[in-house]
């Protein structure tokens, strides 16, 4: 009887003892995953950051992006001001929780996406200029084209003055002819035509490039209302940034084609105004006997 | 294990003890699936806790007790490769990531750089053309002046031209009148 009564006191005695244990068991490993996919996470995320710090260029026009976006939600703008904070604060991202860091990692990857559309902007821009610059060329190059055409008409007064000259002077006189070096050629007219023609295609390629660019934009909005779960965001906010720097390749083809057709334009401005400096000297040339002549009959 | 040893006991301390075991076996299901809902490498740690409980519940009896460690032994090192496995997965996982962000990272710098580059040649080709331009003009104006120096002059020398000839003109009848008067001097003589 007393050797049955003790063996149930110990048996009881070890059950209690695992109903305590338990709990404290769960609370630790509770405790071990949060720290664990913090620490993933903040890995992660410093690379983002790094990612971020490079792109410091561009941050005014972010800031003005999220200004226009904060009217329209003060939530999300509350949200991504926390994810400044966070940012700025190294150790805010080890206490955050994992779907406020995953929410985080969609905001550093929307940032990475507005950095890649600062530069296709830039790009634009640039084409923008280039195609100015290169309206300015061809309206030059017209210009060297009319002075050369002038400088003809100069040869035709001036020829018809020499032979006046020459009829000039008395009976007794010496006969004046002038001497000429070589002769007055205009412009060349034959090369002109097939640049010009180039030029015409340049301008209509100028006028495709500047359409096509919006439907570059338009394809990219189509795929922002799909995703659900951070994960997706990420992956949507990733193909939107090789959307960008595809069309950002593209627009830097159509920059290269630009300059080089900027450099063919300026060959031909140089060998234009070879013929327009060789016309000018020959023209005064003349001018200086035609002056002499003059004198002479004066002096008489 | 721990609740087979009390199925072993008398049978009505096992009567008593079935439906508190039942709820914390459940309770501990359930904060497994919970645990499991985040990582698979905490299930691991929380199996090798589970498992060290049997083995301080065995001094309490000694032929279970000896069975229940043979078993831990045998679950131990499985439970480790998997922890180790699962570890290295991450690992891999995390390496993966960073490297994928590093290179994105250096072709987005690469891509902003030449950018720049291609802006500042840009600008610097539109500061050259401005500057050529006014040359351009200078170039045009000057010609134009010479343009109409050269008609003016063009036009004097007509203006001379046409004196010349009438001055000659009246020569040749300063001329005609003198043979005319010597003519008559020498018929008076004669006569």
């Amino acid at each position: 009887m007393s050797g049955s009564k003790k063996s149930p006191l110990k048996v009881a005695k070890p059950s209690s003892a695992e109903s305590w244990t338990n709990p404290f068991d769960s609370d630790d490993e509770g405790k071990d995953s949060k720290k664990y996919s913090s620490s993933r996470k903040t890995s992660s995320e410093r690379a983002l950051a790094t990612l971020e710090v490079n792109t410091n260029p561009f941050d005014d026009d972010i800031d003005a992006n999220k200004k226009s976006s904060s009217t329209s939600y003060a939530f999300q703008s509350a949200n991504r001001n926390r994810y400044k904070n966070d940012f700025r604060d190294s150790g805010g991202l080890e206490n955050q929780s994992v779907q406020e860091l995953e929410s985080y990692a969609v905001y550093k990857a929307e940032e990475t996406t507005n950095s890649v559309n600062n530069c296709l902007k830039i790009a634009e821009n640039i084409r923008e200029d280039a195609t100015k610059t290169l309206v300015t060329l061809e309206q030059q190059g017209e210009q060297i084209t009319r002075s050369h055409h002038v400088a003809a008409d100069i040869d035709h007064d001036l020829s018809r003055g020499e032979k006046l000259l020459g009829s000039l002077g008395g009976l007794f006189s010496k006969t004046w002819k002038p001497k000429k070096t070589r002769a007055i050629t205009g412009p060349v007219i034959v090369g002109d035509d097939p640049v010009r023609r180039k030029d015409n295609h340049l301008e209509q390629r100028d006028k495709l490039g500047l359409t096509s660019a919006p439907k570059g934009q338009s394809k990219l909005r189509t795929p922002p209302p799909e995703p659900t779960n951070a994960l997706e965001k990420v992956e949507v906010e990733k193909k939107k940034q090789d959307d960008a720097l595809s069309d950002l390749s593209d627009l830097l083809g159509e920059l290269k084609d630009m300059a080089v057709d900027m450099g063919s334009e300026i060959e031909r401005h140089n060998k234009a105004l070879n013929h327009l400096y060789d016309d000018v000297d020959e023209l005064n040339f003349r001018v200086k006997g035609a002056n002499q002549r003059g004198r002479r009959l004066l002096g008489k | 294990m721990s609740f087979q040893d009390i199925q072993i006991g008398p049978n009505p301390s096992s009567r008593r003890n079935q439906s508190p075991s039942q709820a914390v076996a459940t309770g501990i299901f359930q904060i497994k699936t919970a645990i499991a809902a985040f990582r698979r490498l905490v299930d691991g740690v929380g199996t090798v806790r589970h498992s060290r409980t049997p083995s301080e519940a065995v001094p309490t009896s000694s032929g279970s007790g000896e069975e229940s460690v043979g078993i831990d032994v045998e679950s131990q090192p499985f439970i480790r490769e998997q922890k180790r496995q699962e570890i290295l997965l991450l690992d891999n996982e995390i390496s993966f990531n960073e490297a994928m962000i590093e290179e994105r990272e250096q072709g987005i710098r690469e891509v902003e750089e030449q950018i720049e580059q291609a802006n500042e040649i840009f600008k610097d080709l539109a500061v050259l053309v401005h500057y050529q331009g006014v040359v351009i003009d200078d170039i045009h104006s000057n010609i134009d002046a010479s343009a109409g120096a050269t008609t003016q002059a063009r036009v004097q020398l007509a203006k001379a031209s046409k004196s010349v000839k009438s001055k000659t003109s009246w020569c040749w009848w300063v001329l005609a009148i003198f043979v005319v008067v010597l003519v008559i001097l020498l018929v008076v003589l004669i006569l």
